[in-house]
């Protein structure tokens, strides 16, 4: 639904869903760190917009070579906003499904790629820690990330990047070793811990259901989506607010009952 | 299928990484018996860890390149060997116990492998409940894998190949990373694998003391072929005349044994006898224990055993002051501090050693003192000025500082582009520091080589020497022995005194490596819990301790006070010798 909608209200309502839903497993507190990093995203994607699109009819400045549209900058705005939605998307899947819980459900699928997503999510901490550990290799050595203006401050990142980029390398095969070193791929898995099927899970999944038919019924009605070229629509019809009425109420069903329940 | 009498049999194998035109192994010839423990041991790149790996069935199936010769497991060949049942049978287990983790909880990575072999539920719970009983990990079962020490990070690895239920167990230097305690421990575990359940144990390892009374044999593995394949005894006597530089302390001590003791025990015999009857020969080695002749400490000054605290330089004025530290990484001061009231100064021309278990504190207060973190409380102070508010040029030209991993240093296409790149970072234009650096470090024929090509030692070099090309006064190292073989780990410690003079330097090395600390360093610092727990000389911190001690500290121990290295011993003996 994030990657789909275009309409900004549609979006705004699915980031308040996914707020209380990381709220409701107790991951707020994780979720303002996605949110710093987003926002500072988002300027930059906003920036990035409005000096780059000439597009739009309402200017609100002018000069020799640069033409900034309250079009552009509403558009900017808005893929913020889904930048957000996204991050905060991936938020509510660290904090409410754990690494292995989600491994155990969707191993029985696909094991393989329900590998990746484990290794993923083991090894983006460790990356995160690596960057800081060859930064500061760098600065031994009297290196600086800064650069006088933004082009020289991404080329600067270059020795870092290869240095990421080798050792990543070198440590997908480390990785690759420990798999087959524990028999990883060589035959049929059984699996150690099984999840029963309980009362609520029926009751979610209906909810889901509900929500994605909504979901469908919007995007074949064409609503959810916004014209923000050449000049923007109108921001809300009756349908819309129906539909996003609809669509709250049915996905906040499910981390709401999640409070009560725990 | 053949009965070839071994559990192992390897036959003129021969061994070409891909796209190499070196051989890793070189015609070597082998028989492992079904529960034997078998050590091997050599120089970094002498090939230990390729010889695993085919052992393992990890070569060529994993690795692919050209195999010559012949591998036999119970009589089948590697080749026509079903995987599976090769991964049932021996299980291997890395240097790095991060990398081996694949699950978030304990139990889950227990049972990764039991998976993929397709065991039944019933049987996977019990295998499991077995192996948490059998490492003491019960009660971390459900904690999370990134929450566990080094140490108990490596018992879960070890745990998830045991769980497997091989018939032997490859281990490529499991200690490298963990502290003493944890290290004895793995070697505590080891020992009863091999005693009390029969296992085969095939280990490859830096440090040959902690297991010469549990090997049954050991080889030792030079430019991929195997030089010696003997008894541990007989391991021992040819070592000191072939390979003195690998030769264990306490062998080094007793030279004139004729049996080279094999533990603590057997060379405090040794020693006894040597101080009750400098005369005659030492008597044979039974594990005899009698009691103590009680010679007490040696004088101060005698035998260059130092007594009391003997700072290099000018004792007046410290190089580096660090200040009431407190540290943590949360950014409330109420969260557990990683560090605690810390005080203590290092002296111009010193090498100073902290020691301390894993996850201690030792690499963050390195951190702090290079001025890369900010502390909570209280500063460091290096020549007067607080080293946080450096910018980073300047403290490169007064701090060198080399993490843990000397892969985060080198990128560049060769490894005199690595000094190159500091060089220009710095504004530096003297090239014949390059030369010099290069020449010190024993990297002048490798100065063309692409660095990440090189053995670990090479690489720990080469990212010294890109740290040291700025020339500055303080040296911080994290765990720079690492990795390193026994020859390789003296050769650094030597260059690091030579050093200290020469260029007028100070070290401040964060180790796991006591007996390389006890050996090299000035003074010592032992943290604990983010806390200092002593400091002072080698023999003052070292002396005594269950742990945070040496095998010759061990060994003197409760016959002659404050010995706490090789040269200290030797020297005593030496005046023991002239006394009659």
């Amino acid at each position: 639904m994030a990657t789909v909608y275009t309409h900004p209200f549609y979006l705004f309502s699915l980031l308040v869903v996914v707020i209380f839903g990381v709220y409701s497993a107790d991951g707020f507190k994780i979720w303002k760190k996605y949110l710093s990093f987003g926002l500072s995203m988002a300027v930059l994607i906003v920036f990035i917009n409005i000096f780059v699109s000439p597009n739009g009819r309402t200017v609100l400045w002018e000069g020799k070579y640069l033409k900034i549209t309250g079009e552009a900058l509403c558009y900017g705005l808005n893929m913020g906003l889904k930048l957000i939605l996204v991050l905060s998307i991936f938020c509510f899947y660290e904090t409410a499904l754990p690494a292995d819980k989600a491994f155990r459900f969707f191993a029985r699928l696909a094991p393989n790629s329900a590998l990746v997503l484990i290794l993923t999510s083991l090894f983006i901490p460790q990356l995160r820690r690596r960057v800081g550990d060859v930064k500061l290799a760098m600065a031994a050595r009297g290196y600086s990330f800064e650069g006088r203006n933004l082009w020289r401050k991404i080329s600067s990142h270059y020795p870092l990047l290869k240095i990421m980029l080798l050792s990543s390398l070198e440590d997908s095969w480390a990785t690759a070793e420990a798999l087959h070193a524990r028999g990883f791929g060589l035959g049929k898995r059984n699996f150690y811990a099984r999840d029963a099927w309980r009362k609520w899970d029926t009751i979610f999944s209906v909810i889901f259901l509900f929500s994605l038919v909504i979901f469908g019924i919007s995007i074949f009605s064409h609503h959810g989506f916004y014209t923000f070229y050449p000049t923007m629509g109108a921001l809300l019809r009756t349908q819309d607010i129906w539909f996003i009425f609809l669509l709250i109420s049915s996905l906040s069903t499910v981390p709401f009952l999640n409070r009560i329940l725990k | 299928m053949m009965n070839l009498g071994g559990l192992f049999k390897i036959e003129q194998l021969s061994y070409f990484y891909p796209e190499q035109e070196r051989e890793a192994l070189n015609a070597i010839s082998l028989t492992v018996h079904e529960g034997e423990f078998v050590l091997i041991v050599g120089p970094s790149g002498g090939g230990k860890s390729t010889l695993a790996r085919v052992l393992s069935g990890f070569i060529p199936e994993f690795y692919g390149g050209r195999l010559q010769g012949q591998v036999f497991f119970q009589g089948h060949s590697l080749i026509e060997h079903n995987q599976k049942e090769w991964r049932k049978k021996i299980g291997f287990v890395f240097q790095d116990p991060e990398r081996q983790i694949i699950r978030g909880v304990v139990e889950n990575d227990l049972a990764f492998g039991l998976e993929n072999l397709g065991l039944s539920s019933e049987l996977m719970k019990r295998r499991i409940n077995e192996t948490l009983n059998f490492l003491n990990l019960y009660s971390l079962r459900e904690r999370a894998c990134h929450e566990l020490s080094g140490g108990e990070k490596q018992k879960v690895a070890l745990g998830s190949i045991l769980a497997m239920m091989p018939r032997v167990l490859v281990l490529d230097e499991p200690t490298s990373q963990l502290d003493p305690a944890a290290s004895q421990e793995m070697v505590g575990i080891l020992g009863n694998l091999h005693r009390e359940h029969g296992l085969t144990i095939i280990l490859i390892e830096q440090k040959i003391e902690p297991y010469l009374h549990l090997a049954d044999r050991i080889i030792f593995l030079e430019e991929g072929k195997i030089v010696l394949d003997e008894k541990p005894r007989e391991f021992l006597r040819q070592t000191k005349v072939r390979y003195p530089q690998y030769t264990p302390s306490m062998v080094r001590l007793a030279d004139r044994a004729e049996n080279p003791p094999l533990n603590v025990p057997e060379a405090r015999s040794y020693l006894r006898s040597k101080i009750l009857n400098p005369f005659s020969s030492p008597p044979a080695y039974g594990g005899t224990d009698f009691p103590p002749p009680s010679v007490g400490s040696l004088p101060a000054g005698q035998a260059g055993v130092r007594q009391g605290e003997k700072v290099r330089g000018n004792p007046e004025i410290p190089l580096l002051n660090v200040e009431g530290v407190f540290f943590s990484y949360e950014m409330s001061s109420f969260k557990k501090e990683t560090l605690s009231e810390i005080n203590f100064q290092v002296h111009p021309q010193e090498f100073f050693g902290v020691l301390g278990e894993n996850g201690a504190g030792k690499s963050t207060l390195l951190k702090i003192m290079a001025g890369f973190l900010k502390p909570l409380k209280g500063k460091v102070i290096l020549h007067g000025q607080d080293v946080h508010t450096l910018e980073v040029k300047k403290k490169a030209l007064q701090i060198a500082y080399l993490s843990q991993n000397p892969n985060d240093y080198l990128f560049n296409d060769t490894v005199e582009g690595e000094l190159k790149f500091t060089m220009d970072n710095l504004g530096l234009k003297d090239l014949k520091i390059t030369d010099e650096i290069l020449e010190a470090l024993g990297l002048t024929h490798l100065r063309f080589r692409y660095p990440r090509d090189l053995s670990a030692g090479q690489r720990q070099r080469a990212a010294l020497a890109s740290v040291l090309v700025a020339e500055p006064r303080l040296i911080l190292l994290d765990e720079p022995t690492r990795g390193l073989d026994h020859h390789l780990r003296n050769e650094l410690g030597i260059l690091l005194k030579k050093w200290i003079v020469k260029k007028n330097l100070t070290v401040i090395c964060v180790t796991q490596d006591v007996e390389f600390a006890a050996e090299f360093a000035d003074r010592i610092l032992l943290l604990s819990e983010g806390k200092i727990m002593q400091q002072g000389t080698p023999q003052e911190v070292l002396d005594g301790n269950l742990f945070y001690s040496t095998a010759i500290n061990r060994i003197f121990r409760g016959i002659v006070d404050g010995v706490v290295n090789v040269r200290q011993a030797e020297i005593f003996l030496k005046t023991l010798n002239s006394k009659y």
